[in-house]
């Protein structure tokens, strides 16, 4: 016999204001089941609490409905307390009668008919309603890194110093990511390399972290604590276990004009290289389409002078599957096009760069060695126009948002300029100058102030040549004028954009992505770091644009997020899971396609068929990869596979209900 | 009475292979009350293979058949034309029988004649007509564009099942590789826009309340037999949801609503796994255009999502001796309604 | 009797002799059925629109439409379900023969489903649904499915106007309806 009490709370005035809550009590009272109805001023408060632990007790409810906010803000609070007083936590139901209907509707009877249907439903699921019990799952306690950039390796050092085995998986020949293209970092002009270099080092050579350098992420699979991932290693054509790195094979390579990646084309590099002399590992790779061996079958000076005979042509790519409990994603971004602004003649005139060309340009170690020089006929520039927001902010042709870290690397490049060409004078289109952060607008102060940098708001309409010169036609919209510059070079900010193949990163590993491929987080303000995919989580601009101390703090946030799972040995499950009733399963499996878990799989039962034993097919559900979705249960025709806490019969009745 | 040859190659097959112990069954046809409606044989003895027939009136399904031997490892034989192939290929698809206990004894098919049709055909006066019948039925073929019956010409499409007018697949699909070829395959058949969809499109052209109607009128007709379930081979589950009686989804009452809610499940059920062999219609007692329905929903797959796939068999039949019970060798059934792309089209907004 | 006059009877008003008319018998089953306790008031027809929404899409877009206050009419009546992909065809049917007028399935957009797939399922299955809806003569506009996020509360609010707006122009639905002619 079902005894089932209703909480109506008043929610203060949020609820008791638009709807009668007494009148909703009352009702409730001769709904099927009902032995108990109140209503209560904030049934969410510690008396509140304690008036439904009471009522379970004393009315020995089987099962309890608690009208009141949505149960996505206070479901779990009153599991806990329904569970104190002894009831299973799932013979609860919430129905929503502040987001959904007070806070919605204008205080009339309607309304309150409403609340009254939602209370109906709720109890005619309630009644229905199983005791479910949660399952534990043992935790791996390994952690994966995608992405060796600064977020990555922040990342992989906290988990590994707090005593976890981690693996740093990044698709490049050396980790490092944009970060090691950078000069300088504002607001403080530290230099990029000098920071990072040693963080690079520390996290190769942490004895927890296991780093797998141009690699790839195949396949993830599996859940939370239990996932089985398949890296790709791409193969080097150097055996990295016998190579010093002592550079001889790269001195040698006689294909020695391929366009530097890393150096932004502005530097050559040759076909067997590693990307920059600080890297890590510092050894290199073949690049096979370039290499002449590959491409004409004739050369192999590389194994020739090699000295430990390292260099292997044979080599292949190799799978290697790692099992890890928690997965950090912090594959960093991509760069905009600026060939699609035409009007600023970005890959027609060679002067005309983006910022991240201007970083190897001023950078002592880049193509050339710190000086800044024009690409076309490396004579030194003196008017320097800077062109902000080229793609962002622009949802025409760009991009929606702001990048954010544009205005203050602009800043930088413009006192790095005057810092290193005398006489130099930076010129800064901008649409606003948006410097939130600690000493950002001091900064942004020091390069108009102290190193003379011409602020002019407004957009560019124009690039075009005159000799050797680029003039730069735009407006001043603060004075309301046509200006024009004629400067010796052109940098763009271009916008941050999600990488290339974001949204097949996302899809793999098994998480969303907006709208423009930057990973989502489960929530913007409470929880940042995480994502919908239980035991995978966000680190650095893959989420969002950010800077570098936001990137590192997020970081950080990830890697505490996964040392807090790893200090648990076992994980509680969710039991609302999806249950086979192998007596009318036909085993047809065509659930099986369905489930984004691989959580249903073909099982052999036996049974007594006409008094003779017999074993025959069904499907069987992993209730520890099984995450509840319920899209088994509509794809089976039988309707014999169930999600437990959403069964058929609670929803046929919640539907009864509503349309009594 | 002379028997044709496919009636002769058969019998003969079906006489090795229960002689030889290969099979414990074979599942054909043999004569019945009436010339022109043969009746399903279940033959288990070598010298019962001579009740076999073949003609042109062997119209039933199948394939169903085989759903009732799930229990068991030995191997039964099959009569299969297209149709039978296709159903055949679903319930294996389906994981409910394994290719490797089948024995499939394939026949080409120009269309399975409907023994009331070929009587108004050929002016056949009431009572008159089973001598006739049993003339048309003696050869497997009769005329490969028609006959005399009667001392008249009759044209073979007027005899023809409406099912088979709108026949695409003459013969098993070629993935189910049938053991046995006991006739020639079918040439191809290719039945215009208008035979295939011409009373769904007739219905679509109303407005939706004379549609309504119509289904409404034709759903209130319905005793709930369940005929058309029971007969329809691709309905392979061993429960049916509508007989589920602890959710409860169909109510006992036979009332219109009900009734469309039995139909609409089973509409929703075969949508892309019909195989268009028409049994519903013809078991339903209350002449329900279920086909309509069902190629209706086909047709809306084929538009949305592209052609329906049908399950194939992989290479080769599956070896001898394979896992008991398992379905070893054959891929997994593809249904339109369990497997999506990224790009399908989007009316929601 | 011979084949022709068994073929004939499946096919004509015969059987429907045999059966009773249609009609009468759906009378009796109605005459039967007790009057719905608690039904809203007869004077003045309100539609009333059940809503199957996913949890983490568009039940959060409800909620969010609630935290935003923005009104809607209160014929809508929301289930949570976990995943649009959980809601089967059937209780759609189920829910206008109880006697809604209008039924909206809600889900994450493509591409944002939590559980990275369910609604392209969802998607197909009442794509499909949706023409068989139709092609048994229920009006296009009782029946929709929306792809709602959970930041998109202003969306929720104008689907759920929009959608009581149109219910409200087709009138009570009687198709599907079980005992219809109680009311």
């Amino acid at each position: 016999m079902k005894r089932i009490g209703v909480f109506i709370c008043w929610c203060g005035s949020n609820i008791a204001g638009t709807v009668d809550v007494e009148k909703v009590a009352e009702a409730a009272r001769s709904m099927p089941g009902v032995v108990y109805a109140t209503d209560y001023k904030y049934t969410c408060s510690e008396p509140g609490q304690q008036m439904i632990k009471d009522a379970i007790r004393e009315q020995h409810l089987t099962g309890v409905v608690i009208g009141s906010c949505s149960p996505r803000m206070h479901e779990k609070t009153f599991r806990k307390t329904v569970e104190s007083a002894g009831l299973n936590p799932y013979l609860l139901e919430v129905a929503n009668l502040r987001e959904h209907c007070s806070w919605v509707h204008p205080r009339e009877e309607a309304t309150t008919r409403k609340a009254i249907d939602l209370v109906r439903a709720a109890v005619a699921k309630v009644a229905r309603n199983h005791p479910l019990h949660q399952g534990h799952i043992p935790v791996e306690k390994r952690a994966l890194v995608i992405g060796g950039g600064i977020a990555g390796i922040q990342a992989a050092l906290d988990i590994a110093e707090s005593g976890y085995e981690t693996v740093l998986v990044e698709r490049e020949p050396s980790i490092g990511g944009r970060m090691a293209q950078l000069d300088k970092t504002f607001p403080t002009l530290d230099c990029s390399a000098c920071i990072l270099t040693p963080k690079m080092v520390d996290v190769s050579r942490h004895d927890k972290v296991t780093l797998l350098t141009y690699s790839e992420v195949e396949k993830v699979e599996g859940y939370i604590g239990n996932f089985t991932v398949t890296v790709r290693r791409k193969a080097a054509y150097v055996d990295h276990s016998k190579c010093t790195g002592c550079g001889l094979c790269m001195e040698k390579c006689p294909a020695k004009k391929i366009p530097s990646e890393f150096e932004m084309s502005l530097g050559r590099r040759t076909a067997i290289y590693r990307p920059f002399p600080q890297a890590v590992p510092n050894k290199p790779v073949i690049d096979r389409e370039h290499c002449l061996k590959f491409k004409t079958g004739k050369c192999g000076v590389c194994a020739h002078f090699c000295p430990r005979g390292a260099i292997d042509y044979e080599q292949q790519d190799q799978r290697v599957t790692l099992h890890v409990g928690a997965i950090v994603v912090a594959t960093g971004y991509d760069l905009f096009d600026p060939a699609l602004y035409s009007e600023y003649g970005y890959g027609r005139y060679p002067d005309v760069i983006t910022g991240l060309h201007f970083e190897r340009l001023v950078n002592s170690s880049g193509p050339t060695g710190g000086h800044i020089v024009r690409p076309s006929d490396h004579k030194e520039p003196k008017n320097v126009v800077f062109i902000q927001c080229v793609g962002s902010r622009d949802e025409a042709k760009g991009v929606s948002y702001c990048s954010k870290i544009c205005c203050m690397y602009t800043a930088k490049h413009a006192i790095l300029l005057a810092e290193h060409v005398p006489g130099a004078h930076p010129y800064v289109f901008y649409m606003d100058v948006r410097t939130a952060g600690k000493g950002y607008e001091e900064f942004y102060k020091r390069a108009t102030e102290e190193f003379g940098a011409t602020y002019i708001r407004g957009r560019v309409s124009k690039v075009y040549p005159r000799g050797d010169k680029l003039v730069v036609r735009g407006e001043d919209t603060l004075l309301g004028k046509p200006v024009e510059i004629e400067a010796d070079l052109v940098v763009l900010a271009n916008a941050v954009v999600a990488r290339h193949d974001a949204a097949e990163v996302a899809r793999s590993v098994g998480f969303s992505y907006d709208g423009h491929h930057f990973f989502t987080e489960a929530h913007p303000k409470l929880a940042p770091v995480e994502t919908n995919t239980a035991g995978v989580f966000l680190a650095g601009v893959c989420q969002g644009p950010k800077d570098i101390p936001e990137t590192v703090a997020q970081a950080s946030a990830a890697a505490a997020k996964v040392v807090a799972l790893f200090s648990k040995d076992q994980m509680a499950t969710n039991p609302m899971t999806a249950q086979v009733d192998p007596a009318c399963c036909a085993g047809c499996m065509l659930c099986e396609p369905v489930c984004p878990y691989h959580a249903i799989r073909p099982e052999t039962i036996q049974e007594r068929v006409g008094g003779k034993a017999i074993s025959r097919q069904v499907a069987s559900v992993n209730e520890g990869l099984c995450q509840g979705c319920g899209a088994c249960t509509a794809a089976c025709r039988t309707g014999c596979i169930d999600l437990k806490g959403y069964t058929h019969q609670q929803i046929l009745a919640e539907v009864e209900a509503l349309c009594l | 009475m002379t028997v044709n040859a496919v009636t002769e190659k058969l019998r003969q097959t079906a006489r090795d292979l229960l002689q030889s112990g290969q099979v414990g069954v074979v599942i054909g046809f043999e004569d019945g009350r009436f010339p022109g409606q043969p009746r399903p044989a279940f033959i288990r003895r070598a010298e019962d293979a001579d009740r076999l027939v073949w003609n042109a009136f062997c119209g039933a399904n199948l394939a169903k058949y085989v759903l009732d031997y799930r229990v068991g490892d030995g191997k039964i034989a099959v009569v299969a034309k297209g149709c039978d192939g296709a159903a055949l290929a679903r319930i294996i698809g389906d994981q409910q029988f394994p290719r490797q206990r089948l024995v499939v004894l394939a026949v080409g098919c120009p269309g399975m004649l409907d023994a009331g049709r070929v009587a108004d055909a050929a002016g056949l006066p009431d009572g008159a007509w089973d001598a006739a019948l049993a003339q048309v039925a003696a050869a497997a073929e009769p005329g490969a564009d028609g006959f005399e019956l009667n001392g008249k010409p009759v044209s073979r499409s007027a005899g023809l099942r409406p099912q088979c007018v709108r026949c695409r697949q003459p013969n098993v699909p070629a993935a189910l590789e049938p053991d046995v070829w006991l006739s020639e395959p079918a040439p191809e058949r290719h039945p215009s826009p208008d035979q295939l969809y011409g009373d769904v499109a007739a219905l679509e052209a109303m407005s939706v309340e004379e549609r309504g109607r119509f289904w409404e009128e034709a759903f209130s007709r319905c005793l709930r037999c369940f005929a058309c379930r029971n007969v329809c081979p691709v309905c392979d589950c061993r429960e049916c949801v509508l007989d589920d009686a602890q959710t409860r989804w169909l109510g006992k009452a036979v009332n219109l609503a009900e009734n469309q809610f039995f139909h609409l499940t089973r509409a929703m059920h075969v949508a892309g796994r019909c195989v268009g062999c028409g049994q519903c219609e013809e078991a339903c007692p209350v002449g329900l255009p279920l086909t309509v329905l069902y190629r209706k929903l086909s047709h809306d797959l084929e538009e949305l999502f592209g052609p329906v796939e049908m399950p194939a068999p992989q290479e080769g039949k599956a070896a001898a001796g394979a896992a008991e019970g398992a379905a070893a060798g054959l891929e997994k059934a593809e249904w339109a309604l369990t497997r999506f792309r990224l790009n399908d089209p989007d009316e929601f907004d | 009797m011979s084949i022709r006059a068994a073929a004939a009877g499946s096919q004509t008003a015969e059987a429907e002799e045999v059966l009773g008319p249609a009609e009468a018998r759906r009378q009796a089953h109605q005459a039967s059925q007790p009057a719905a306790a608690g039904a809203p008031a007869p004077q003045a027809w309100e539609p009333l629109i059940v809503a199957f929404c996913c949890n983490w899409c568009s039940y959060a877009g409800a909620d969010l439409a609630g935290t935003s206050r923005l009104g809607y009419p209160p014929n809508v009546r929301v289930i949570r379900v976990p995943c649009s992909g959980r809601v089967n065809p059937l209780f759609i049917v189920k829910a206008f023969q109880s006697g809604a007028d209008g039924v909206l399935v809600a889900g994450c957009h493509p591409g944002d489903c939590h559980y990275s797939t369910g609604n392209y399922f969802t998607r197909r299955r009442f794509l499909l649904f949706r023409r068989l809806l139709e092609f048994i003569g229920v009006e296009p506009g009782r029946f929709h499915a929306r792809w709602i996020s959970g930041s998109e509360g202003p969306k929720f609010a104008q689907v759920m106007t929009e959608i009581t707006q149109e219910v409200r122009r087709l009138g009570p639905n009687r198709m599907l309806r079980d005992a219809r002619d109680v009311q």
